[in-house]
């Protein structure tokens, strides 16, 4: 045991030494840089000045008193996103005081905002960091729900909940107080099996409360003063949810909608052509059998790879080959995992497991890096390596979607973090007993 | 390399076969039907002693003929890495494996150069069949959720063999389950140790002489299940009280029974005895007792894990294995003095409150601790990348400075698991005399890109990858409309 307890000592002054970065240069030199667009860079030099990248190529000129750091046979990639996730705003998820992702408000349902519940110390945080993690969006929805032991005596019914859930927000992971990048990406809805269950016990009812939904909010739209009087007829939604909806109606935000079967998917496009809306579909387990038409519409699909079993009769012809299928036919594909927060770092396994059934593996790469910040980082600095950005990076110590590698050093917004978890201080704990 | 002793191997592997079998006896032959003078003969059912295994395997493999592995990098799963290895399989078993071994003649030579060559993985605590997709109430076949006490019910008697999630199961490299009652009662019922082969009813799957498992719980799930109900238990002393009177009337009930055997070996003529009334519930838990079934137990906490290890010793049994046992790093000298196996995740953890301390390094501190470890899936998912989840629990160890191997972690996935559930003395292993179930993967199994090519049950190959089956291999899935509708090929 001695030689463990060593080796963690020594951990541990490293860890102490790493701290945030100051005023500081780190020259990683020598490694493969995988880029946000999925371009690659081999024998790269990625130089931090300040938190701030000003370098990110082979041959950049090291300044002096630069802290190097060895690179060779190692790959820098941007900070991972995880696309649809309850990080943040769960600790455990069957205690229910600390699970604010439950919603369930009938007067508060598109309007429910869950960056107003993220919790920037929650110990998942930390874990998907270390993970390699740096952005997160925290999605009111339940599109990638799995394991954690439903079949434990829980129920996993969605009867009488509302059919809107809320709007997603961006997060960033980095240890600080204040989390939140770009609260109300949009608006979050099922369109399915569990649509129809909240609907009343049919898609088709689903459609129709849609519809209703977005003609009351143009009515309500052009007619806010006489709302604010009494003086319209009675709107489906809240005063709450019908202004929620607005940036939906205008086309200034997407729906992000959780479907899964060919023809619901289908049934989503037209609704968008007629409803003339901005659509992300989620899920789209079935999408591989409708990719030319996703790729014609020109809508982005969040998707995760190893959904490959009947689970629901609207899944039937889930397979591992989607991602590789709808990214062939020119389908902007990004890719996540569980929706489950405790799993956000197991993002780059779901990768992974895509390019092991034909997903080009520098596309599966930036399906995960630099294809979610287009979608949903604006301004921020993730998801790509760029000179006079602030640094939002991991150095992996091999291929960043191999188990068997671990992130070795990780940036975000231009701080080095911790890769300190609360996983690790008790397995250190014990081996030191 | 390891070879044959031939004949020895074969009257030990016998004896174990029939120790490992139910009850420790034969299937049906009581030899006592035509005893007993004018009484007439009772059903089988009637007397545990006629009935000692009511649902027997009717697995058959198919001839597997003379298969040679070549070049393959083995793992064993007896710790052993084998470069430019050999593996020699004839009729379902593996009969030599080591580096360049000369070929026979006649054999079916598979080049696997530049391939892994592993022990068939072997899933520990999987819900297939019980919880089949898709996963709607009429396949919720898992848990009988109406009592604390049901070690009365058999998960074979719920298993659905038309579960797609066997195929993709095998594609990943699974080729034995044991198939386990869900975790809401404090006995939950009997597993079931099956291979995974196509069948048309439990019985053509069953693991041939694999013990029975009684499933238990601990901690949150009966007390949450049964207190919400307003009833016994609704806290953990009460689980407590749950095990232990259950364990008082079991041990009434063997002594019934014993008695009952030993004054019909005494009798003479037609002084046969009557057999006391059959109670199913106190047969299983009095299995365990004389050693037959092993417990399975679902638990998490290291608190709780030590509890139930003092319960086994205040009653006379085993706890073969803790399942899910995400504290197991907390109590490793204790799981290691009593010989208990835990089956773990590498990633799953705060799904409640009893599984907030679970670390991704369980299984490897657990394992270079000298205990038992297993990676298990609990999942129809998970199942698919035992390796990839092993291989976490690996990367999170050698960050801890454990130095774990590949040769060591492939046995959480195929010896350990063997062993927790009864079948290590059959499968599990590389090992000359054992069971054929061997996985050809194209590479590093531990490999996020590494898919399996070829997949042995005794020693016939369930799955190719280079020749995938025309049809799907669940009725569920066959003849389903699919792409063909949308790609404008539907019509004739």
């Amino acid at each position: 045991m001695r030689g463990f307890k060593q080796m963690l000592l020594g951990g541990a002054v490293l860890l102490a030494g790493l701290g945030h970065a100051g005023a500081e240069t780190i020259a990683i030199q020598g490694a493969t840089l995988v880029n946000g667009s999925g371009v690659s860079t081999p024998d790269a030099t990625i130089i931090i000045k300040d938190g701030i990248v000003t370098a990110a190529a082979p041959g950049a000129v090291v300044p002096a008193g630069a802290t190097l750091v060895e690179g060779k046979g190692k790959v820098v990639t941007p900070g991972l996103f995880v696309s649809s996730s309850d990080i943040g705003i769960e600790e455990v998820s069957a205690v229910k005081e600390t699970n604010d992702s439950n919603a369930a408000n009938p007067r508060i349902s598109v309007a429910y905002d869950p960056s107003y519940a993220v919790n920037p110390a929650s110990s998942l945080i930390p874990l998907a960091r270390a993970g390699g993690i740096t952005r997160a969006v925290v999605m009111p929805a339940v599109a990638f729900g799995d394991g954690a032991h439903i079949h434990d005596g829980e129920t996993a019914g969605h009867v009488d909940e509302p059919l809107f859930q809320g709007q997603p927000a961006l997060i960033h992971l980095g240890a600080a107080p204040d989390i939140v990048v770009k609260p109300r990406l949009g608006v979050a809805l099922p369109f399915g099996e569990s649509a129809a269950s909240s609907a009343g016990g049919s898609r088709a009812l689903s459609v129709a409360i849609l519809k209703a939904a977005l003609e009351d909010v143009r009515h309500y739209a052009a007619n806010k003063g006489a709302y604010n009087q009494g003086g319209t007829r009675e709107y489906s939604l809240s005063r709450l949810d019908l202004d929620a909806l607005l940036p939906v109606v205008r086309g200034e935000a997407p729906l992000f909608l959780a479907v899964h079967r060919a023809a619901d998917i289908r049934l989503a496009l037209r609704l968008a052509r007629e409803e003339k809306l901005r659509l992300v579909l989620m899920g789209a387990e079935e999408g591989w059998m409708v990719a030319g038409e996703i790729a014609a519409a020109g809508v982005p699909v969040i998707i995760k790879p190893t959904t490959n079993l009947p689970g629901r009769f609207e899944t039937q012809h889930a397979r591992l080959d989607n991602a590789a299928l709808l990214e062939k036919a020119g389908v902007v594909v990004i890719l996540t995992g569980s929706a489950d927060g405790h799993y956000a770092n197991q993002v780059r396994f779901q990768a992974g497991t895509a390019v092991a059934y034909g997903m080009p593996r520098d596309k599966a790469l930036a399906a995960i890096t630099g294809r979610p910040a287009a979608l949903f980082g604006g301004a921020d600095s993730a998801g790509q390596v760029a000179i006079g950005k602030p640094a939002d990076l991991v150095l992996w110590g091999g291929d960043p979607l191999e188990p068997m590698v671990l992130a070795e050093r990780v940036f975000i917004n231009g701080a080095e973090q911790s890769l300190k978890t609360r996983q690790r201080a008790l397995e250190e704990r014990y081996l030191k007993r | 390399m390891m070879r044959s002793r031939g004949g020895r191997w074969l009257v030990t592997g016998l004896a174990l076969l029939l120790a490992g079998c139910a009850t420790g006896q034969g299937t049906g032959h009581s030899g006592d039907k035509d005893k007993g003078g004018d009484k007439q003969a009772l059903a089988p059912g009637l007397d545990a002693a006629s009935s000692r295994d009511p649902f027997p395997s009717r697995y058959k493999p198919a001839a597997s003929g003379l298969v040679v592995l070549t070049g393959a990098t083995v793992l064993t799963g007896t710790g052993a890495r084998i470069e430019n290895g050999t593996v020699i399989i004839r009729d379902g078993r593996i009969e030599a494996v080591g580096a360049g071994l000369p070929v026979p003649a006649g054999a079916t030579i598979v080049d696997a150069a530049g391939r892994w060559v592993t022990p068939g993985i072997i899933d520990m605590h999987s819900h297939l069949g019980v919880y089949a997709s898709p996963a709607v109430d009429a396949h919720s076949d898992g848990n009988e959720m109406t009592d604390p006490n049901t070690a009365q019910v058999w998960a074979e008697h719920s298993v659905w063999p038309q579960d797609p999630g066997f195929e993709r199961a095998l594609r990943g490299g699974v080729t034995t389950l044991q198939l386990l009652p869900g975790s809401a009662n404090l006995f939950g019922g009997r597993s079931v140790t099956v291979k995974n082969v196509t069948a048309r009813n439990v019985m053509e799957m069953k693991f041939p002489g694999a013990p029975y498992g009684l499933k238990m719980a601990c901690g949150e799930n009966p007390k949450r299940v049964y207190g919400d109900k307003g009833r016994a238990p609704g806290s953990r002393m009460a689980n407590v009280a749950g095990y232990r009177t259950a364990w008082i009337e079991a041990a009434e009930y063997r002594r019934k029974w014993d008695a009952y055997y030993k004054e019909k070996q005494d009798a003479k003529g037609d002084k046969q005895p009557d057999p006391p009334k059959r109670d199913l519930q106190m047969e299983t838990l009095a299995g365990v007792l004389s050693g037959d079934i092993l417990v399975q137990n679902h638990c998490y906490r290291a608190d709780e894990m030590s509890v139930m290890l003092e319960v086994a010793r205040e009653f006379g049994y085993r706890v073969t294995a803790f399942h899910h046992a995400t504290e197991a790093y907390k109590i490793s000298d204790l799981l290691k003095q009593d010989n208990v196996c835990i089956a773990t995740w590498a990633h799953w953890w705060g799904f409640k409150m009893e599984a907030y301390d679970g670390v991704p390094a369980n299984a490897a501190m657990v394992h270079r601790a000298g205990a038992c470890a297993v990676i298990h899936s609990d999942d129809e998912t998970l199942i698919q990348y035992l390796p990839k989840e092993a291989a976490q629990a690996m990367a999170e160890g050698n960050y801890l400075g454990l130095g774990i191997r590949e040769e060591e972690a492939i046995s959480w996935i195929t010896a350990n698991p063997a062993k927790a559930i009864g079948v290590q003395d059959k499968t599990g292993t590389l090992e000359p005399g054992k069971m054929a179930d061997v996985v050809v993967w194209n590479g590093n199994p531990f490999s996020i890109y590494t898919l399996a090519d070829l997949v042995y049950i005794d020693g016939v190959p369930q799955f190719d990858r280079a020749h995938p089956p025309a049809e799907p291999r669940s009725d569920f899935e066959l003849g389903q409309a699919g792409a063909e509708i949308f790609q404008g090929k539907g019509a004739k």
